[in-house]
């Protein structure tokens, strides 16, 4: 595989991206602006949380995406009985060779789909903590990498409490993105229930990119210019979290590059080759909002939510955009 | 980005405090104005100064007090009108005083405030139009500011609702770090504006001052006209001693704008008063003149017409100093004198208001009803700084050959209705021992009769100065006698008032008819602004002596004092002395500001104007002869025939011209390249890209556009061209500028497409 450094083809991207793009929107209707944001996540190689209430489509936007692509694809439904060694694997021994054979469990795909993610014990939960950053898995002093490109799509209902266990802040900063779907409109609803899809079994997605395709996109991702007052920008808005009296802390510098990275995916989607302050005020509430929490307290992870992007767009106003 | 700024309760602090600095101000003007106790003032001063200094005073006088506050101003200031019925000003300006004090003394609301820069505003324009001091410029020029700082501030907290500060606002001030972070919160960008708006206020208030209709503030209201009193050595009546005590203040009493600095006499008699009649010590204008409306001539008009030739007299062979055709500019000082100076008689003297004036026609003085407050000043044309003046007609008819007249101080003779002027100027109210001495003094002297006046005055100052020294201070002891005549007995030294009155006492004595003469001697010329100055001590008493037949000729008896040989411009000895250096420099501040405001009435408004056509004309004029000179020359250069020579000259004016259009056409992409060495940015600093910029304001611009397209259906199909150009400019914005050398096509194309959406072609 040779990538040129030099100059990112941004339109070809583009075009990359789109096919994507089309295909979920075939199943997923009338939710482009998610399903631009799960696209942007996907080529920023960044993992991605949807969060909503059961039922609005969140496991089949995962499934659609992941048969989009040419690559393995793994769904572990989290419930409280899950061990760790279910998601990563186990030593057996085997009696033939006569030593432990390390059995991979469904975390090495390239897509994985975590259903339900806050339903399994903390101690599962982290059990995706070094998966999730370094792509690697330790079991019993042995270090296996997981096959590039590797994404965790989760999912959570943020309201029902009952059984379930919060993630962690550090859990949540592994997450690129936050999305949540929402109902669909009136229209396409009615498509929907004109189209007879039971479930997402039924769905005949094809991949319509290649996995050599999706890893020359994460090659070139980083390469994205962005000019210095744009930086800049990204610094401000950055700044004004971690003074902002409504937080109880600011973003950290892993979420100050988390949404430099964005950004850039965000400018090569609509295919430009340099970020724009757009690219970085549209990618401020999906990459931002996850990673801070409010000072007072809230009824559920909704409420909180929806205040937490009140002050954040607050803030976006209040900082100059460059021009 | 300037990240300090004030919060809500700094802004009401700073409010707060500029309100009091406001008000320390606008006390320091009526400290000039003479009508208050000073030492009232100072107190009101003292309790706001340290209400400034520890703001934190106010929040702990206790409610109980405020609640009686109303009660006793009203009690205060009523009583205060009462007690001074007639005189409105003094109570109104305790009045103003009070409120302000009461004003700074709480903590002020919206209201409030706006109360207190009312109250300053007052303060400030009484004592302003009434001292017209330049101090007063100084003043104003501080005032003005804070005043409009202190107002947008009132505005800028308009939305905070009418909160006020309490004790607790001001837990953790302290001044140190109050100013320390106001110093930190003034950005460059800010006191730019500030000074600009401030710099336009003074432009737009300085035509104001040009244009409008010229008026007096203190003459058009009427409670503003404030009476003072003159020194006393210059008012009608003059005691011994009078006009030394005067000689001891050094302050400028007098500046005198002359025609020229050669017109001006090296030593030179300011006339102001003249009197007639003398008693033990005392000299005056004498009833009858004063009454005598023959003599003094009481009218209203802003000018005085004298028949200046025939008020000079013949010079009997002396050469004297030339009559000037030019204007003489007096400002005089507020409260020095109702009588205005001359070097002597004039063709008119003006006004820049109709005045009440006394004009005195055969002493030649003038005076206005009273002195004035502030500085005063009048012009006169053609001015004779001369000393032989006309005896009027009745001198003339009735001096010569008029005996003296002696009678005891206590004689019928003097007492109204009896001796009438011009034989005021011979009379000699003394005792018959006192009067005997002097007929002993004027045989000593000899020539009585037989000489002429000025040969005899002479002789007179000659045994004067040779009997007696000068001093300022003199110790005489009367024992009855008259006082001018137990000190030419005793022989002390004395100053120009003995010398003076006992010239006039021999010369009386001796039947020469003489008067005393009060004004000014002497002066400097600042070299700075070139002008004359004069101050109190320079104030003087000379005598005139009548010579028989027709004129009245100085003769200053004092040692040190002009003799006639010395009037003249060659034969002075003199020369006019000059200051120089700081002082003069800070004087000429004052006379500029007397030349150009105190003194701009209607007339020099007509000048400017006029100055102003006269420029405009000769610089239209100028500019049509210079681009015809221009035409004309070029025009020949072109029809002279073509060489080799001219022919390069020509290829090079035009490739010069192909390179300047390639070049400005091209500096942005230079001035882009010249910033990607290292060099450049040293050399250019760290400025923003000049491309960068460019494009990102086009950028503001297209995207405006772009809005309008969805408008406008007929231009839908190009819509991907809009795209197109909108990429490239946002590339070349935001982009790693590897389009660098496309960016002017990129905003030719850019501004053509803006130029198509809002026009639709």
């Amino acid at each position: 595989m040779t990538l040129s450094n030099k100059t990112v083809p941004a339109p070809k991207i583009k075009e990359t991206l789109s096919r994507i793009k089309t295909n979920v929107g075939r199943f997923i209707r009338g939710k482009d602006e998610v399903i631009d944001k799960v696209v942007v996540c996907l080529a920023a190689n960044g993992h991605l949380l949807i969060e909503d209430l059961p039922g609005v489509g969140k496991t089949t936007l995962a499934y659609c995406l992941a048969r989009s692509l040419d690559c393995s694809f793994s769904r572990i439904q989290f419930t409280s009985d899950l061990l760790p060694s279910d998601i990563i694997g186990v030593s057996i021994y085997d009696d033939q060779v006569k030593e432990f054979i390390f059995k991979k469990g469904p975390i090495f795909a390239n897509i994985v789909l975590a259903d339900e993610i806050n339903r399994t014990t903390p101690k599962t939960q982290s059990s995706l903590l070094e998966v999730m950053d370094r792509s690697k898995v330790s079991v019993d002093g042995q270090t296996y990498s997981v096959q590039a490109p590797f994404m965790v799509i989760a999912t959570q209902n943020p309201v029902d409490y009952e059984g379930t266990f919060p993630l962690p802040e550090s859990q949540m900063d592994r997450f690129l993105m936050r999305l949540s779907m929402g109902y669909p409109a009136y229209q396409y609803e009615m498509e929907i229930l004109k189209a007879n899809h039971i479930n997402y079994d039924s769905i005949q997605a094809d991949p319509v990119v290649t996995r050599q395709e999706m890893m020359e996109i994460h090659h070139f991702v980083p390469q994205v210019f962005i000019e210095e007052t744009v930086l800049d920008y990204i610094l401000q808005i950055i700044h004004a979290t971690r003074t902002e009296s409504e937080f109880r802390s600011g973003i950290s510098t892993r979420g100050t590059l988390t949404l430099r990275l964005a950004a850039q995916a965000h400018a090569l989607f609509n295919g430009r080759n340099f970020v724009t302050p757009d690219d970085v005020s549209e990618m401020v509430l999906p990459v931002l909002t996850h990673r801070l929490s409010l000072r007072r307290q809230t009824s559920d992870t909704l409420e909180e939510r929806l205040a937490v992007e009140g002050v954040l767009t607050k803030i976006l106003g209040s900082i100059k955009v460059p021009v | 980005m300037n990240p300090a700024r004030l919060n809500l309760n700094e802004l009401h602090q700073l409010k707060w405090l500029l309100g009091t600095i406001l008000s320390l101000i606008a006390l320091w003007t009526l400290f000039y104005l003479d009508v208050s106790n000073q030492l009232f003032l100072a107190a009101a001063f003292l309790v706001v100064s340290a209400v400034l200094v520890f703001p934190r005073l106010p929040g702990r006088i206790p409610e109980l007090i405020w609640k009686g506050v109303t009660p006793i101003l009203i009690v205060l200031i009523v009583g205060d009108f009462f007690l001074h019925g007639g005189d409105f000003l003094p109570p109104l300006v305790r009045m103003i005083t009070y409120l302000l004090v009461v004003r700074c003394l709480a903590y002020r609301r919206r209201r409030e405030d706006l109360q207190l820069i009312l109250l300053c505003l007052f303060m400030a324009v009484i004592s302003g139009v009434l001292t017209m001091s330049l101090i007063f410029a100084f003043q104003i020029v501080i005032f003005t500011p804070v005043a409009m700082v202190l107002l947008f501030m009132v505005n800028l907290l308009e939305s905070s609702k009418d909160r006020t500060l309490t004790l607790e606002d001001w837990d953790y001030f302290q001044w140190g770090h109050f100013i320390d972070h106001i110093r930190r919160v003034m950005d460059i960008k800010l006191i730019g504006f500030a000074g600009a708006l401030f710099t336009l206020v003074v432009v737009v208030s300085s035509l104001i001052f040009v244009v409008m209709p010229r008026f007096r503030f203190d003459q058009a209201i009427p409670f503003l006209q404030l009476k003072s009193s003159s020194l006393t050595g210059f008012s009608e009546t003059i005691e011994l001693g009078g006009v030394t005590d005067i000689i001891e203040d050094d302050r400028v009493a007098m500046r005198l704008d002359a025609p020229s600095k050669e017109l001006m006499p090296a030593n030179p008699y300011f006339r102001m008063l003249v009197m007639d009649y003398y008693s033990n010590g005392q000299f005056s204008m004498s009833r009858s003149v004063r009454n005598n409306p023959n003599i003094t001539r009481t009218f209203e008009s802003n000018r005085i017409n004298q028949s200046l030739y025939g008020r000079v007299s013949d010079t009997r062979g002396y050469e004297q100093p030339e009559l000037s055709a030019g204007v003489w500019t007096f400002y005089l000082e507020g409260g020095i004198s109702k009588y205005l100076p001359a070097l002597g008689p004039f063709k008119t003297m003006r006004f820049q208001k109709r005045q009440e004036i006394d004009s005195n026609q055969t002493f030649l003085t003038h005076n206005l009803d009273s002195a004035t407050k502030s500085v005063f000043s009048y012009q006169v044309w053609t001015m004779g700084p001369t000393p032989f003046l006309s005896a009027s007609r009745e001198d003339r008819a009735r001096l010569p050959g008029a005996e003296p007249i002696v009678a005891d101080r206590d004689s019928e003779v003097w007492a109204t209705g009896g001796l009438e002027y011009p034989m005021t100027l011979l009379a000699l109210p003394l005792a018959e021992s006192d009067a005997a001495y002097l007929r002993r003094v004027v045989d000593e002297i000899g020539g009585a009769g037989v000489l002429g006046a000025e040969d005899f005055a002479e002789r007179i100052i000659h045994y004067l100065q040779d009997r007696h020294a000068y001093s300022m201070a003199s110790k005489v002891e009367d024992r009855g006698r008259d006082k001018i005549v137990a000190w030419m007995q005793d022989g002390v030294s004395g100053h120009c008032e003995y010398f003076a009155g006992a010239f006039t006492l021999i010369a009386r004595a001796a039947g020469y008819p003489t008067r005393v003469v009060v004004g000014f001697n002497g002066g400097s010329w600042n070299t700075v602004e070139d002008y004359f100055v004069v101050r109190n001590r320079n104030a003087h008493a000379w005598c005139e002596i009548f010579d028989g037949t027709d004129t009245w000729i100085r003769m200053d008896p004092t040692p040190g004092g002009q003799r006639l040989a010395e009037t003249g411009m060659a034969g002075g000895s003199r020369v006019l002395s000059e200051i120089q250096g700081w002082e003069a420099w800070v004087d000429s501040l004052r006379i500029l500001w007397y030349r150009s405001i105190v003194n701009f009435d209607d007339e020099s408004q007509r000048d400017l104007a006029a100055q102003f056509r006269d420029y405009g004309q000769v610089f239209m004029t100028e500019f049509k002869a210079t681009g015809e000179r221009w035409v004309s020359a070029v025009k020949t250069w072109v029809t002279q025939p073509l060489t080799l020579q001219r022919g390069l000259i020509y290829v090079g004016i035009l490739l010069l011209i192909v390179v300047l259009v390639w070049l400005y056409r091209q500096r942005l992409i230079i001035q882009g390249r010249l910033m990607e060495t290292g060099w450049g940015r040293r050399l250019m600093g760290n400025r923003p890209d000049p491309i960068r910029q460019k494009a990102g304001r086009l950028l503001v611009r297209y995207e405006a556009a772009l809005e309008k397209i969805n408008g406008r259906p007929e231009l839908w199909e190009d819509t991907e061209a809009f795209h197109r150009v909108h990429l490239d400019l946002q590339s070349l914005r935001f982009g790693n500028l590897s389009n660098r050398t496309e960016a002017l096509d990129i905003f030719k194309a850019a501004r053509l497409m803006i130029r198509r959406a809002y026009r639709g072609g």
